[in-house]
């Protein structure tokens, strides 16, 4: 079975015109492919080197080594010659060629931060190895990834010069289609070969006379494309040079002497969506001038622009609906599975009126709004590196080799294949004694390796009457819902206590099984008073182990922060608040209290407890205002600051 | 050392949906693998190990460590494509195999590393191949897959993405068909899978201990009869397993020349839509399934309705937009939406 041709690739417009723009100019480097998993990311990444039959085409693995990028001594010519030549290495294999990173999300960030960048500067440079890499590498470089697996910082993502998105489609032909070709292709490649290769000449054609074309720029160009970049809140210049660069090679690709309007749209569209800082309404009056200042309109493009104001709207409709009366989302069930969830979720409650936060919660799903609420690293640990999710440096000898180092003391975790390279270009010199390698202590080397870490997330609830009142439960099962959604694709542990009537509960153990978590969420009863401290208190126990093995991990309080029952049962004590809130604040648990006090008389006190215990701070309301005004970004893949 | 013997995979009493899983993987590897969700002590391991008695033999490159596929020169590894083009490469036949990713695999275990035996005695580098390379053309089973370590999980998914193992580490640069039908068992209470793995699995089966009293007094009645004598209680089998192991021989010749009706990837294609799953893997899946059954069957079409008959094996896992849903309440509602589709389509 051959890769399916890039030419047929259906809903691909945008994956295809990066991809073209990549090959035909000089000054269009590296892409990054967003979307859900079987959209066809890798199958068009893959798709060049059938386009360009020649091309030399490297996939790299996610567990690459900086070593096989740069190269490193080679150690077949070291052992016989004792000389130190460089083995073949990516970066030198590839010039002139095309690099392809699948799941570059699950890459250690600064392996993946030397691929992208050598790529973009053209140059590999580095000190690793055993040797100094200074050389030209002319490659092009596409990345895949699935956002729900994880997100790229910043830094990288800046350093794409096009990202475009794949989508799922709700197009019956479209589905049709895709099914048709994949099948024909899988069965029998030969029943489609004459009109794949008439559609792959045409491509191929368009990107060989592009590459001869050099259109010239607009006087106004430069203008148009910095105000675009500031009402987009780009950061850095790199954007304003990226759509510069792909605007004027979508233009050699369309045969045109002169950069056009309609190209350089959609290059706003391929290099800045990745790179804005805001929410993305600020765009629209920009495009709208746009498309007053062009003259000939590309029908294709606006049909284009048209579908995303429909998803737009279409989303917001949907947010509207969930927002009604849960009677209306019950006869909705039989049709939306996604929603029938929610539903069964209020079942718990009596109410009817607080479904938006759950309902919105659950079904806009993203969650990423989330991701913000986890508190920062306490002072204490901040140089150490251990956040959540980070893919950290693990000394337990478990995890992914992503290098080797001088070992620092005792050797614990030896790499052989290191050690023998280190030792490889001295074996002519040294005394054999019969042995075929001679290994001497400073030749030995040791693993350097990564883990992605999953956070410990405890959920301290309030389950008492106050919150009870006026549905405010609803809201909170809500948001912890969504952090539980999150929790699941991280692989965090989650674990949940219950304060109520005399006393807290610890309803649910600490767990990797979400599942588990949410059957408790949704039997979860609510009433009676507030033993605030009793719910601090098992906290603090259930976490202290994971915070003195300085792993940090997080407590979320959800209360109105109005405790009335204390350890003993009794009346709470200020003595005895302070005393617990002064141990969690120095624990290096990191505490986010989320206030659900609603109404309109409030006593506040859910910040001052955030004050007490150091802690960070967050109105419920303000995660369902987030979620709603990232609806458009989450919808697109959102990522991390 | 003389191979332990294996429960014969007729004998399995009930779970038909995992046998059932499980043989159509055998009939079209492209499926892409099955999922076993169940509890502890219901066979899951039992069938797939069983599964390696039925499966049929394939071409391969003689003597080739990466088990790379005669006639598929277009993906062979660097050393199948140098003695082809010497010429010295010969074809033999071996049977397919189940090849066990256990859970404590190292990275370089599964992918393959420098063989440092021979790094140390001769200085000179050679790839000395890993499970992934093991697995090409086989069953890669993995056994309580949800335990398994993450970064072993992205190698997977991975070689899967792509078909092919690529090592570029240990100053070995090294790339191989790594082309596996993935068997992965779970129990769900053990924790949840990433979505992207669970995505890559074709099929998945939730199943569950027997419940009728005279079906368990069964299992119980041959599982004593195995472990008294393996050998006679294999014998008594082999006639059905030679049976079931012909059934699938004749149905991977047909499968791929299965007509497929027109409304049957209409009805794919709405179903998918209707569910709002990722991606097209669904749709493919969904069809490719219907024509494996078919073929078993021995039917030379499918319709719609095969589609509806596959779609409890196909859909639950990929319904998973919200994690937390019920999928067998899921299913029902499900096949009855597409019951009623299927009279719009008449």
């Amino acid at each position: 079975m051959s890769h399916l041709p890039l030419s047929c690739m259906v809903n691909m417009d945008d994956v295809i015109d990066g991809i073209c723009c990549l090959l035909s100019s000089r000054d269009v480097r590296t892409m990054l492919i967003c979307g859900p998993s079987g959209t066809g990311k890798s199958v068009a990444a893959r798709g060049v080197s059938r386009l360009f039959p020649g091309i030399c085409q490297i996939e790299v693995p996610v567990n690459v080594t900086l070593e096989s990028l740069y190269g490193s001594v080679d150690m077949e010519v070291a052992i016989g010659t004792g000389e130190c030549v460089r083995s073949n290495s990516i970066f030198s294999r590839s010039n002139g060629g095309i690099i392809i990173v699948d799941n570059a999300n699950l890459m250690d960030n600064g392996t993946l931060f030397a691929i992208v960048e050598t790529v973009s500067e053209g140059v590999a440079r580095a000190e690793i190895g055993g040797l100094s890499s200074d050389y030209p590498c002319d490659s092009r470089l596409i990345c895949t990834m699935d956002p729900d697996e994880g997100s790229l910082p910043e830094h990288i993502l800046d350093r794409f010069d096009i990202c475009v998105f794949t989508s799922n489609t709700d197009s019956e032909e479209v589905h049709r289609s895709i099914m048709m070709l994949n099948l024909a292709n899988e069965r029998d490649p030969s029943s489609i070969e004459s009109s794949v290769s008439r559609k792959e000449a045409v491509l191929r054609s368009r990107i060989d006379s592009a590459r001869l074309r050099n259109p010239t720029v607009p006087n106004d160009y430069p203008d148009m494309i910095s105000k675009i970049c500031k009402e987009m809140h780009v950061e850095g210049h790199r954007g304003d040079v990226a759509v510069l660069n792909v605007a004027i090679a979508l233009s050699a690709l369309d045969g045109l002497d002169m950069a056009g309007m309609e190209q350089l749209r959609t290059a706003v569209r391929l290099c800045l969506e990745h790179r804005r800082k805001d929410e993305s309404e600020e765009t629209e009056p920009q495009q709208q001038e746009m498309e007053q200042e062009q003259s000939d309109d590309d029908s294709s493009d606006d049909s284009m622009d048209e579908r995303r104001d429909q998803d737009h709207e279409q989303q917001q409709q949907d947010d509207g609906n969930e927002q009604g009366p849960e009677t209306s989302e019950d006869s909705n069930q039989d049709e939306h599975p996604d929603d029938g969830q929610a539903s069964n979720d209020d079942d718990g409650d009596d109410e009817d009126d607080g479904g938006p936060a759950t309902d919105r919660v659950f079904s806009i799903g993203e969650t990423f709004d989330v991701r913000d609420f986890i508190p920062p690293q306490t002072r204490r640990n901040r140089n150490r590196k251990s956040g959540r999710r980070e893919k950290s440096r693990s000394d337990d000898g478990s995890g992914r080799t992503v290098g080797h180092r001088i070992p620092n003391g005792r050797v614990r975790d030896i790499s052989l294949t290191a050690s023998i390279r280190a030792a490889a270009p001295y074996q002519s010199s040294r005394e054999h004694n019969g042995l075929a390698v001679v290994l001497h202590d400073d030749d030995l080397r040791e693993r350097v390796r990564v883990k992605v870490k999953g956070t410990r997330i405890l959920f301290v609830v309030d389950g008492s009457g106050s919150v009870g009142a006026h549905e405010r439960m609803v809201a909170v099962k809500g948001a912890v819902l969504s952090m539980l959604e999150d929790a699941y694709r991280r692989r965090d542990e989650v674990g949940m206590v219950v304060f109520r009537g005399e006393t807290a509960e610890n309803t649910l153990p600490m767990t990797r099984s979400v599942l588990t978590a949410y059957m408790h969420l949704s039997e979860l009863p609510t009433g009676g008073r507030t033993p605030l401290l009793s719910g601090l208190a098992m906290g603090y126990d259930i976490l202290r182990p994971e915070a003195d093995a300085g792993r940090e991990p997080v407590m979320v309080v959800l209360t109105d922060g109005r405790g009335n029952v204390g350890l003993d049962g009794g009346k709470q004590d200020p003595e005895e608040l302070k005393r617990i809130t002064e141990t969690l604040s120095q624990s290096g648990i990191r505490i986010l209290v989320v206030d659900t006090e609603v109404g309109c008389i409030r006593f506040g006190r859910a910040i001052e407890l955030s004050k007490l215990l150091s802690a960070d701070y967050v109105v419920l309301e303000d995660l369902d205002a987030r979620s709603l005004s990232d609806t458009v970004r989450s919808a697109m893949g959102i990522f991390e600051v | 050392m003389s191979r332990r013997v294996q429960y014969p995979f007729t004998a399995i009493v009930g779970q038909e949906d995992m046998k059932n899983a499980l043989i159509l993987n055998t009939v079209n590897p492209r499926i892409g693998g099955v999922l076993i969700r169940g509890e502890k002590g219901t066979a899951k391991s039992t069938a797939v190990r069983a599964l390696a008695g039925l499966l049929p033999d394939r071409a391969v490159v003689k003597g080739c460590q990466c088990g790379c596929s005669w006639g598929d020169s277009d993906s062979f590894c660097p050393d199948c494509m140098e003695s082809m083009a010497s010429g010295t490469a010969e074809p033999d036949n071996m049977s397919m195999e189940v090849v066990e990713l256990p859970l404590s695999s190292t990275e370089d275990r599964v992918t393959g590393t420098l063989d440092i035996e021979h790094a140390i005695s001769t200085g000179k580098k050679k790839f000395e191949p890993g499970i992934l390379a093991k697995a090409n053309g086989n069953i890669l089973y993995v056994d309580e897959v949800n335990l398994l370590d993450d970064h072993i999980v992205d190698l997977l998914l991975d070689a899967a993405a792509m078909g092919r193992n690529y090592v570029e580490r240990e100053g070995v640069s090294f790339n191989h068909p790594s082309r596996f039908v993935l068997v992965g068992t779970m129990n769900p209470e053990e924790g949840d899978l990433r979505p992207q793995l669970l995505d890559r699995f074709g099929l998945m089966v939730d199943i569950k201990g027997e419940q009728d009293e005279s079906r368990r007094s069964e299992i119980i009645r041959r599982r004593m009869e195995f472990e008294r004598d393996p050998e006679a209680f294999n014998q008594k089998y082999e006639q059905s397993n030679m049976e079931l192991r012909d059934m699938i021989v004749n149905a991977r010749d047909a499968v791929d020349d299965i007509i497929i009706d027109d409304d049957a990837v209409t009805m794919a294609a709405r179903t998918s839509i209707h569910l709002g799953v990722d991606g097209h893997r669904s749709d493919l899946t969904l069809i490719k399934t219907a024509c494996a059954k078919a073929a078993l069957e021995g039917r030379d079409r499918i319709d719609p309705e095969d589609v509806v008959s596959v779609s409890h094996l196909v859909l639950p896992h990929r319904m998973r937009r919200n994690p937390f849903q019920d999928s067998n309440l899921d299913i029902t509602s499900l096949e009855q939406w597409m019951r009623s589709a299927l009279e719009g389509l008449r």
